[in-house]
């Protein structure tokens, strides 16, 4: 049996923690240990106007108290996986410099450079458009020197500064900023988010109104409630009616992270993943 | 970004001794449950007994993974430390600055230059701490230190490979006694004669009779084969021993990054003695 390479084992290092992360995430907001959510019903001034039933019309708002996920263990586990999926990149350039010398072995200098780059398109002075120039003058002559020039186009192409000011959104650019972040400065702190909201057909009844509720995605809170989606509608006979609003709750990194504001943790980190497995891998596990 | 109850090191550490437990666990299930196959032999000419290596398992791939988490976040702990140290001292904290860790004393342009970097322009009786925690302050030891160790692993497991090797400690046992002597740390492969026993061994341990029972008592272990500087070393206390000195160096600076801690004016003034 082959033995794997030391990138695909940190990149599965990687998935399992993205699992468990996802799994963490589904356990926290099932059931309703960790948030609530409480509809009103306002009777609609519509001047006269009622329902198709004849009866009146009502707006139903859901609102939304959420505790975030604890900081111990889901924003470790997020730094975790994020220094596993760097990691995995870096091992790849290194086992790129390996290949192209074997069976001599690397020298200290390339070893002590080797690095997977990954370059925006600012200089560290936030100038614009510096991106290729910091590729050739800095990746180029150090990172990347000891690996075969035929990787060189393979790793340019899969560069943040490839998409010019739009970087900061790039997979790669995340991933980087995220894991120095983690690494060195602060934890990610995590909140929960809603993002859409839905209308729970077999809970809900009595009611004739709007298909779908109208989310209003946004950050909630512990601490006081938030309104987080609305639905019109009114009664179909005359009895009890009951409206149920399910909101879709997530955890998002929280406000101010930066190239990562409010953004939903686990799709982003999915999303790197996906984007080092199908646009990374495939050209450069080729030159191993 | 929002507050956090603790200071973020503190998870970091608290991560950290997690996966140890769980390295320390999947050490044992391992090497109790069959590293290696070894088999008994008899020479009759110099009678001797030979424990002789017959297979070797490999170590689980699981395992230096368990490890490349541990020292990440130990090492991790250390810069988000120093970043708030760096922080409650209003000084700016750039893209090279980290908990330094030197092997050699910082000297010349250059070596002063990324010293000067990393540790960030601190008053100098902070930075007079600092150094005093190196490992180059141990002067031909400081490979030893185990800061030193904590470098080499986090370096060697991200930038390049980490692997382990199946190693054994124990000594003889001769009659259910167990000789005192632990032999050094050997790496088995096949073949590997794990011990000898001749007839003065025997006679050493206090039997007279040289036809006494003689066993091997097994005690295989993990060790480093990567990288150098920690190469045929027990993993878990490796480890145990890094995670000790960064609780020494956190435990050191608590009071340079404590919230509300009562030597800030003093830290800004750098001229005088702190209170511990």
């Amino acid at each position: 049996m082959e033995a794997e390479a030391d990138h695909t084992l940190k990149l599965r290092r990687a998935l399992d923690h993205l699992q468990w992360l996802s799994d963490y995430e589904r356990e926290w907001f099932r059931g309703d240990s960790h948030h609530s959510v409480r509809v009103t019903q306002t009777e609609l001034d519509l001047g006269g106007l009622r329902g198709p039933y004849g009866f009146p019309l009502y707006q139903f708002e859901a609102w939304v108290r959420a505790e975030p996920p604890p900081t111990y263990p889901f924003a470790l586990v997020i730094g975790e996986c994020l220094h596993n999926m760097r990691s995995a990149l870096d091992l790849l350039a290194y086992e790129l410099a390996v290949a192209n010398v074997y069976p001599q072995p690397v020298s200290e200098d390339v070893k002590e450079a080797s690095e997977f780059p990954i370059i925006g398109d600012e200089s560290a002075k936030g100038i614009p458009g510096m991106g290729a120039g910091i590729f050739r003058d800095n990746a180029l002559p150090r990172k990347i020197r000891g690996v075969n020039p035929s990787a060189h186009a393979p790793i340019e192409a899969v560069q943040p500064y490839i998409d010019g000011t739009a970087f900061r959104e790039h997979p790669l650019w995340r991933l980087h900023q995220l894991d120095r972040i983690s690494k060195h400065r602060l934890l990610h702190t995590v909140v929960a988010f809603v993002e859409d909201a839905g209308f729970s057909l077999t809970r809900s009844k009595n009611f004739s109104g709007a298909a779908y509720p109208t989310p209003y995605p946004g950050i909630v809170h512990n601490e006081r409630e938030t309104k987080v989606a609305s639905i019109g509608g009114g009664p179909m006979w005359d009895e009890e009616m009951v409206v149920v609003i399910k909101p879709t709750l997530s955890v998002c990194f929280a406000p101010d992270t930066p190239d990562a504001d409010t953004a939903p943790v686990v799709p982003l980190l999915a999303d790197v993943y996906r984007y080092i497995t199908d646009n990374v891998l495939p050209w450069l596990e080729a030159l191993l | 970004m929002f507050p956090l109850p603790l200071p973020s090191w503190r998870y970091k550490v608290r991560r950290a001794k997690e996966h140890l437990e769980a390295l320390d666990h999947a050490v044992k299930w391992f090497t109790e449950t069959g590293a290696y196959k070894r088999r008994h032999e008899f020479q009759a000419e110099p009678p001797k007994y030979l424990f002789v290596v017959e297979s070797v398992s490999p170590v689980p791939l699981q395992i230096p993974l368990m490890v490349g988490d541990y020292v990440g976040n130990l090492r991790a702990a250390l810069d988000h430390m120093w970043t708030a140290v760096l922080d409650h001292l209003d000084l700016p904290v750039t893209n090279r600055t980290q908990f330094p860790i030197f092997q050699r004393e910082p000297k010349g342009k250059d070596g002063l230059r990324v010293w000067s970097q990393q540790i960030g322009g601190v008053p100098g009786n902070i930075e007079t701490i600092v150094k005093g925690l190196q490992p180059y302050k141990r002067g031909k030891d400081a490979v030893a230190h185990p800061l030193f160790y904590l470098n080499e692993l986090v370096r060697r497991d991200k930038h390049r490979e980490l692997s382990l090797m199946v190693v054994r400690s124990s000594g003889p046992v001769i009659d259910g006694r167990e000789m005192l002597v632990r032999p050094p740390l050997k790496r088995l492969e096949p073949g590997t004669v794990l011990h000898e026993i001749g007839q003065a061994e025997i006679l050493a341990s206090g039997m007279t009779d040289p036809n006494v029972a003689v066993n091997f008592y097994d005690m295989p272990e993990i060790g480093f084969e990567k990288p150098a500087a920690v190469e045929g070393l027990e993993v878990v206390t490796t480890l145990r021993l890094v995670g000790l000195e960064v609780a020494k160096v956190l435990d050191t600076l608590a009071p340079f990054y404590e919230p509300h801690a009562p030597y800030r004016d003093w830290m800004k003034k750098g001229d005088a003695t702190p209170g511990f």
